[in-house]
């Protein structure tokens, strides 16, 4: 697999943390690994990141079901920094209207329902590098 | 031949004592009136008295002399029929006529004449006497007389056919009740009534001896008799039909002397008015009666004279006696819900300025205090030449439909809330399952290939996912319990005592964790609710202060109770660490909602008894100080 240099997670679930870092890894999907349990933290990192010149993600993957800032919130703000990061989806909703929502969102590539699996890592990655 | 009292002239004629023709004439005229003429037997006149010389002179300037020839003064066409008068006297025929005698100008005398024959002494006939009477006048009389007959006869008729066509009865009778005109109508009932064929003169008494109401006509007739006017309504039944009369008796004044003379009755068949009439009430009862039913009044109002009149039902609606309304539209006013008077007003005097229908719904409060909710619907009145003159409209008691409605609203709402809570409740139930599944999925795959260095944190995290998972399922199994829930199983509860309960419950949860529970709640206390939620919302309050305990004190949980309006507010204060409201007041009932980053909470509990007191018509308010504590007040609504 392809390996990009830094991914960012988001979720406040801290077992989906652990257990996505852990097969990021295995599979070597990324050179590193940012992990948010809080998507207005993840949000103020990548602002320091683009003021300061840093590394930035080339893939971001968030979560809906969020306390304080959910994922919707999230990308609203997100998209205000139009950095062309693709960010995905990652849920374990399986609502439809979530689902279409999120296809209002030209910064959202796709969306992901838990679990992670290693086809729909290969599908993020196709995804990105198109 | 006609034998008058002429024939006495004749008798003086034939007196022996006077000597010649002419002496015995000249007597027989002193003593009588009339024209007198003896006239020979050759037509010449032998003698005459002055009112004959004067007659003939004044009509026609004839100077009559002795020894004229009669035939000379006689119209041509009339003298053959002289000559044969005075002919039959000379020969002895007694004869009297009447004879015109033509004047100028259409005009005439009319006389009575008698010719008879004039002897001499040794009685032979020595010519004809005349003696003729003017009789002009007497004739002319006659002649009115008949014309005055025949205008009677006439009058008669026409009056009988008034009388027969007439669609009442009509009948006159003298004061020994003897009948004196009736028509038609009067003969043909007296015959079927009475069977009793009437003719004039007839004893109306005869007629009256099967008659019911006879004291009544009795008393009508003795008024009657004394100049005035009397009537009354004879009501009776004619086979299944029922008919009434009114009859009325007027007095018939005599023209010379102003005395009553008799009674002329006329009986009209006033059964359709009286039909009518009845109808008309039994009417207007129905209407009262179904004003009464429909809770429908009527009014109106009338910009003349700015009277309004409301039926007995309307007044009823105002909660205002009949007796007591002044027809004052300002009365009305008084009892019309405060908040509504303005609509109220401006309607009126909308409708009264540009002539316009309107409707309204607004309240009435009773002197009871009771409030009636109204709908009013009113239409413009006209006069003939379009201009408005008041109007009038419905008030129809709504108060039931209104409270229905209210209900209804009610009902959605709360089947609303309902789906709504549903809703999130199977997308949250349904979303937890399935990711902790997947992460105990994970997990248990992890432990199986992983190295020793992992276990304990892989373990860890293991029972905290099948924590999260036992709790779904513990709000599941609640759920399905609440699903028989509804309105029927409300239950008066005592609210300290439900409290205890739940504290008992879990004691020695409460003991281990050092925990302090105060209650507070009046023991009086009573709330309406549906157990279940009671028992749910009080377990989820308490678990929740117990989980968010502070790390740096004990829990001291105090519960107290006050009454805010229509509700029994349960106020729950805890010392824990508190929540930032300020960033999370908005989401805290909400779905998925767990705070401070506890991994212990699936965000269930507060959504499941937010819902729980809604269903209930309660309300659920939260105050909070991060690190200090946090105050829940949950409203009960007491008039569930």
């Amino acid at each position: 697999m392809r390996k990009i240099d830094l991914a960012y997670i988001i979720d406040d679930d801290e077992i989906i943390i652990y257990l996505t870092d852990k097969l990021l890894k295995k599979v070597e999907f990324s050179e590193k690994v940012e992990k948010f349990t809080d998507a207005s933290a993840a949000l103020e990192r990548l602002k320091f990141a683009i003021e300061l010149g840093e590394n930035i993600p080339e893939v971001i993957l968030f979560d809906l079901n969020m306390p304080v800032m959910n994922g919707w919130d999230f990308i609203e703000e997100f998209r205000k920094l139009k950095t062309n990061i693709p960010a995905f989806v990652f849920t374990s909703s399986i609502d439809p209207a979530d689902k279409q929502k999120s296809f209002q969102y030209p910064e959202i590539k796709d969306f992901i329902t838990k679990p992670l699996t290693i086809q729909k890592l290969d599908k993020i990655l196709r995804l990105i590098t198109e | 031949m006609k034998r008058t009292e002429e024939n006495t002239i004749l008798d003086l004629v034939l007196r022996d004592d006077l000597k010649s023709l002419t002496e015995q004439f000249s007597i027989l005229t002193l003593n009588s009136e009339g024209y007198f003429l003896l006239v020979g037997t050759d037509f010449k006149i032998i003698a005459f008295n002055k009112d004959f010389h004067d007659l003939y002179l004044q009509h026609f300037g004839l100077n009559v002399s002795i020894g004229d020839s009669i035939l000379e003064f006689t119209p041509g066409e009339r003298v053959e029929e002289v000559k044969t008068i005075y002919s039959n006297a000379f020969i002895g025929i007694v004869y009297g006529c009447e004879i015109d005698l033509p004047l100028a100008e259409n005009k005439k005398l009319v006389f009575k004449s008698s010719y008879r024959p004039a002897y001499n002494a040794q009685k032979e006939i020595i010519g004809a006497i005349l003696h003729s009477y003017d009789i002009t006048g007497f004739k002319k009389l006659e002649t009115e007389k008949d014309q005055a007959k025949r205008q009677i006869e006439l009058d008669n008729s026409n009056f009988r056919a008034l009388i027969d066509h007439s669609p009442d009865m009509i009948w006159s009778f003298d004061l020994n009740f003897n009948l004196i005109n009736y028509n038609t109508l009067f003969e043909q009932y007296v015959n079927s009534a009475f069977n009793i064929k009437v003719k004039a003169n007839q004893n109306f008494i005869e007629v009256l001896k099967d008659y019911p109401k006879r004291d009544l006509f009795q008393k009508a007739t003795e008024v009657c008799f004394g100049g005035k006017h009397f009537k009354y309504i004879d009501h009776f039944v004619e086979g299944t039909k029922e008919i009434w009369h009114e009859i009325n008796f007027n007095p018939i004044f005599s023209l010379e002397s102003k005395k009553v003379t008799g009674i002329a009755c006329i009986s009209r068949d006033i059964t359709e008015i009286k039909t009518n009439e009845k109808r008309l009430i039994l009417s207007e009862k129905r209407q009262k009666q179904a004003q009464k039913i429909a809770g429908l009044g009527s009014w109106h109002f009338d910009l003349k004279t700015k009277l309004s009149s409301l039926s007995d039902e309307a007044l009823h609606l105002f909660g205002i006696p009949a007796s007591e309304f002044d027809y004052q539209y300002s009365s009305l006013l008084k009892h019309i819900h405060i908040d509504d008077l303005i609509i109220f007003q401006n309607a009126i005097s909308e409708a009264v300025l540009l002539k316009k229908d309107f409707s309204l719904y607004y309240r009435i409060v009773k002197d009871d205090d009771s409030i009636v909710h109204v709908y009013t619907d009113t239409d413009f009145e006209y006069d003939d030449d379009g201009n408005a003159i008041g109007f009038y409209g419905i008030i129809l008691d709504v108060s039931d439909r209104v409270l229905k409605e209210a209900e209804l609203k009610k009902l959605l709402f709360l089947t609303q809330k309902h789906n709504e809570w549903l809703n999130n409740f199977t997308h949250i139930v349904s979303h937890n399952i399935r990711s902790n599944n997947n992460n105990i999925k994970s997990l248990v795959e992890l432990l199986l290939e992983n190295s020793e260095s992992d276990r304990q944190l892989l373990l860890k995290m293991l029972k905290t996912s099948t924590n999260k998972l036992d709790e779904t399922i513990y709000h599941l199994s609640e759920f399905v319990r609440f699903q028989n829930q509804n309105e029927k199983n409300y239950a008066l509860l005592n609210l300290k005592k439900e409290i205890a309960k739940t504290t008992d419950g879990i004691n020695q949860h409460i003991i281990k964790t050092n925990s302090t529970i105060i209650n507070e709640v009046n023991e009086g206390t009573f709330i309406r609710v549906v157990p279940a939620f009671l028992e749910s919302i009080l377990m989820n309050m308490l678990t929740n202060a117990i989980k968010y305990r502070s790390p740096d004190r004990a829990l001291i949980l105090k519960y107290s109770c006050e009454q805010i309006e229509d509700y029994c507010v349960l106020k729950i204060e805890d010392n824990g660490i508190g929540i930032d409201l300020d960033k999370h007041r908005n989401s805290i009932f909400g779905l998925f909602k767990t705070f401070n980053g506890n991994s212990d909470s699936v965000g269930l509990g507060l959504f499941m008894t937010k819902n729980q007191v809604e269903l209930m018509q309660g309300k659920i308010e939260i105050e909070s100080t991060l690190g200090k504590g946090t105050i829940f007040k949950i409203y009960f609504y007491e008039k569930n």
